[in-house]
């Protein structure tokens, strides 16, 4: 590996289950309502 | 001069008729109060849709109950998911207002500022690993940053 070159890194973020859950029913209302989610809501809602 | 019975009959009369006078007056206005009460009644029961719209909210006001404590806030969202089905936009509006404000999703929008406050590289990897029960941890995990 040389001085300069970058690892792809992982990062975990910690959500509970109702977060989860939280994060789908907003994900699921802002698509009735034909407006866009928030980035990082759409990505906890896709957690399993 | 008038005898002392007839005064005295003359006022037990008019007492008695001032007495009758009180108590169909009494029982007009209690009648009137009952008629009222029955019209609303009434009425409102033939206003089905405005007999849904006040269940509708007092089942929105419940699950909003639910979602402050720890304990209930996924029931809440359940009872919010299934009060949605047939909302139309400005309920759907409340709904969303109310899910986003709950504590569960104030601290994923604490965990979005934080997760921007941090620079990722282009490539990074952010992964939500979904803890059991209601953690309290919200913070961000450098894989490889050791």
């Amino acid at each position: 590996m040389t001085e300069n070159s970058v690892e792809p890194r992982r990062r975990v973020v910690k959500v509970s289950r109702t977060q989860v859950k939280a994060a789908q029913l907003l994900v699921d209302l802002d698509k009735r309502l034909g407006e866009v989610t928030p980035a990082v809501i759409k990505e906890i809602a896709k957690a399993k | 001069m008038t005898p002392w019975w007839v005064t005295l009959m003359i006022g037990i009369g008019t007492a008695v008729v001032t007495i009758v006078g009180v108590v169909i007056t009494s029982g007009s206005q209690q009648k009137g109060l009952r008629q009222q009460i029955e019209a609303n009644t009434n009425a409102a029961q033939a206003s089905q849709r405005g007999q849904d719209r006040a269940e509708w909210f007092r089942r929105v006001q419940w699950a909003h109950s639910l979602l402050g404590s720890a304990a209930t806030q996924e029931a809440g969202l359940d009872v919010l998911r299934v009060l949605a089905t047939d909302a139309d936009d400005a309920d759907v509006r409340l709904i969303r207002a109310l899910v986003r404000t709950s504590p569960a999703m104030e601290r994923s929008f604490e965990l979005g500022l934080a997760a921007a406050e941090r620079s990722f590289a282009a490539g990074d990897e952010l992964v939500y690993e979904v803890q059991d029960g209601d953690t309290e941890v919200s913070s961000l995990e450098g894989a490889a940053d050791d």
